[in-house]
């Protein structure tokens, strides 16, 4: 048996990270670019798009998951987002607000479902209880359009305004 | 207004940790850069919300726009740039999959670090984009290289039409010399004219020419002119070049500019509707094949007559069509009626694509005098032509759809419920259209049948039609006029409801009350059952009335009873629906589970 092989991934702040190839494996991104690319001994690839801090919290997200399948959490979620989630989550979600953010944004872009499930999981747990009309003022949408789909019911209404 | 959103986002999140209670402020410009994915995986973890829940189809719709458009038949052409940049996330994606998005137009880096294969076609294009007046940008770029990706799919256009983009030296050369093939007409909507092209004009008191027209203060003294590249681009002969022959050689036979301008930054101290002339000119002068040219400057007024003059000097192979809804009352002065009319009706047909039998049906009972003929232009026309521009700009007709799959009825129908502004003239003008020709001939449709089609066609968002539309948008006006015109209420949706059970499911009685107080005018329970038969299954087999026992909308089951023997609404059993069997609901409701 060969030891363990080795994926170093460098950030968008050009931090280098080596990870155990099975861990982020969990990322269909790195995954998808592994497939494709050559059997190097310990191949680099570039995360252009997430800086080191999220990057790290990613890592330490498929270190512990990658043994410890997350569960999936139920929709539509009843009641607080804590309760439904193992003790480990619950830790790993005691960052602050941008931080979050920028979790969701590096799991969608590394494609990595379990965290991005969990992530907006919490979001969606802080936004719960709010009337349409906040979440709307807050996601910046009108009725039930996204904010693409607004952007063009707006531009293909005007002509309904102008007239 | 600032002020209290940001109250609002203040008051927004307060969430316990570590049981200390923690403010956190969720500000709008964090959440933004999430993307209408994310956000649509945010709300799944929430009760659906009414008018919030439905985010599921921005990249399904590109999809299935990619099936549709790029038959092999297919040989028209519409871009809207700022709808496709809205979707930009998803388009890329999809865009990759489908058509290998074009490396050279994706990253943003690149625009500092050419390396391309075709370093120097990809020179040109980013210069003429980015360079000459520093107006581009990335997004703009990227769209850019996507709409190449989709006009590559195409061996041929009869029409192109290209909305609110930027028409610039870079454009010209993708069409033109690029992808390069047979282009009949194009159509430019909501464009900004910007050819960063210095033009060499000579003028009359000055046999020198001049390298730019910025220095011609009078434009009468033009004598002529000559497309050029400018000297801010790097030095790409063979590309200038390859631009200005292949315009000359293209087969371009007519092309019409609507409410386009010239980049207002780049206007010092002269008009603008000058320099957006001259602009013009000299790229229609610069196309060998021209014969038929069309464009409407906001200030049509002032300019547009000294603006022909020059056109016709200059470009004098190019038949201008005037812009006639600007001109009808200066023209209804100077010749007969009957005249103007027929031109009316030319430039409808040629314009905004009215079928000609339609038209003359229409106008012989809706235009029969100077008065309705400038009633028309002030009245119907304004909100149809921008319907036109921004809904169904190939054609209008009852088939026709947008990329959501919305006919031209529901596209009017939920822009009036979204700008708050009743277009009665332009629904009254549909209804006419589609409804005077049948009544001459009897070799098409009935006209109850195409509006009832125009009504029932379900759209690919929501799988719904525009009686839904009418119904959960509240649009009670139309009621009567459905009702006028033998429009019927019954139209299922995918899943095989009707409005029906739409107002079962959401429990919405005072809706289902304002249209039965209408139909109840009707004389027989046969006509009011032809408007709305409260019997119909969806396709689990259920009636509105099952829906409201299972959902315990008691107060509409109530109502319904309470109607059921003027609309001959039934339990199971064929008994009329009412309290003693009310349990029949029961039972079937189990027996379908």
């Amino acid at each position: 048996m060969s030891e363990t092989k080795q994926v170093e991934l460098t950030s968008k702040d050009k931090v280098s990270f080596k990870v155990d190839r099975d861990v982020i494996l969990m990322s269909g991104l790195v995954k998808d670019m592994l497939e494709e690319g050559d059997e190097d001994e310990t191949p680099i690839i570039p995360i252009p798009n997430v800086d080191s801090k999220p990057l790290q919290k990613v890592i330490e997200y498929c270190q512990y998951h990658h043994k410890e399948p997350a569960q999936e959490i139920e929709k539509p979620l009843k009641g607080k987002i804590e309760d439904v989630i193992c003790d480990w989550d619950k830790k790993f979600l005691e960052i602050d607000q941008s931080l979050l953010i920028e979790l969701i944004m590096a799991a969608n872009y590394l494609n990595i479902k379990d965290l991005l499930d969990l992530t907006c999981a919490k979001v969606a747990s802080m936004i719960k209880g709010k009337s349409p009309e906040q979440i709307r003022e807050m996601f910046g949408i009108e009725n039930d359009f996204t904010p693409e789909e607004e952007a063009k019911i707006r531009e293909e209404n005007k002509w309904c305004e102008e007239a | 207004m600032e002020v209290e959103s940001e109250e609002l986002f203040e008051s927004f999140f307060y969430y316990s940790k570590s049981e200390k209670i923690q403010q956190v402020i969720l500000h709008e410009n964090q959440l933004s850069p999430l993307g209408s994915d994310v956000m649509q995986l945010i709300l799944s973890f929430l009760q659906p919300i009414p008018f919030l829940f439905q985010l599921k189809r921005v990249s399904s719709n590109w999809n299935k726009l990619c099936e549709s458009c790029m038959k092999e038949s297919c040989t028209e052409l519409y871009w809207d740039e700022k709808t496709a940049s809205s979707l930009l996330g998803n388009l890329k994606k999809h865009a990759k999959k489908l058509w290998q998005f074009p490396e050279f137009y994706e990253d943003e880096n690149l625009l500092t670090n050419s390396k391309s294969e075709s370093e120097s076609t990809f020179e040109f294009v980013k210069n003429s984009i980015m360079l000459p007046f520093k107006s581009g940008n990335s997004i703009e770029y990227m769209m850019f290289g996507l709409f190449r990706s989709v006009l590559f799919k195409f061996g041929k256009l009869s029409s192109l039409i290209l909305h609110n983009v930027k028409v610039n030296a870079g454009l010209l050369y993708l069409l033109f010399v690029e992808w390069g093939k047979e282009l009949e007409r194009i159509k430019f909507i909501n464009c900004i004219v910007d050819f960063g092209l210095p033009k060499q004009i000579t003028c009359q008191d000055d046999v020198n020419s001049h390298n730019s027209y910025w220095l011609v203060s009078d434009l009468n003294q033009i004598q002529s002119l000559k497309f050029e590249i400018p000297s801010q681009l790097p030095d790409l002969t063979i590309q200038k070049s390859l631009l200005i022959e292949n315009l000359k050689k293209a087969k371009m036979k007519d092309i019409s500019f609507s409410n386009c301008s010239i980049d207002r930054s780049l206007v010092l101290n002269h008009t603008h509707a000058s320099h957006f002339s001259l602009e013009l000119m000299c790229f229609f002068s610069s196309i060998g094949s021209l014969e038929t040219a069309y464009y409407d400057c906001f200030e049509f007024n002032e300019t547009f007559d000294q603006d022909r003059t020059f056109f016709k000097k200059l470009v004098p192979n190019v038949k201008f069509n005037i812009p006639f809804f600007l001109a009808v009352k200066q023209l209804l002065d100077i010749l007969p009626f009957e005249k103007v009319v027929e031109y009316f009706k030319f430039d409808m047909e040629r314009n905004y694509s009215l079928v000609k039998n339609r038209m003359n049906a229409y106008q012989k009972r809706k235009i029969r005098n100077k008065e309705e003929l400038i009633n028309f232009y002030y009245e119907v026309f304004p909100s149809f032509a921008s319907f036109h521009v921004r809904c169904s700009p190939f054609i209008f007709d009852l088939y026709y759809k947008d990329y959501r799959g919305f006919n031209m009825l529901q596209s009017i129908l939920s822009s009036i419920y979204f700008s708050r502004k009743h277009q009665t003239h332009l629904l009254d003008f549909i209804f006419d259209y589609f409804s005077f020709y049948n009544e001459d001939t009897n070799s098409v449709k009935e006209s109850t049948e195409i509006l009832n089609e125009l009504f029932a066609s379900n759209n690919r968002v929501d799988g719904r039609n525009s009686t839904f539309i009418v119904i959960s948008y509240e649009l009670t006006f139309m009621f009567e006029k459905m009702v006028k015109h033998k429009v019927h209420f019954n139209a299922k949706d995918r899943e095989g409801s009707t409005i029906a059970h739409y107002l079962a499911q959401v429990g919405n009685g005072s809706t289902l009350q304002k249209l039965i107080e209408i139909l109840d005018k009707l004389p027989t329970v046969e006509e009011r059952k032809y408007f709305l038969d409260l019997n119909i299954p969806n396709n689990q087999g259920q009636t509105a009335a099952m829906i409201c026992y299972n959902e315990k909308k008691f107060e509409l089951l109530e109502y319904l009873m309470q109607i059921a023997p003027r609309y001959g609404i039934l339990a199971a059993n064929g008994m009329p629906l009412q309290k003693d069997n009310v349990s029949v609901l029961e039972q079937q409701s189990c027996s379908l589970m």
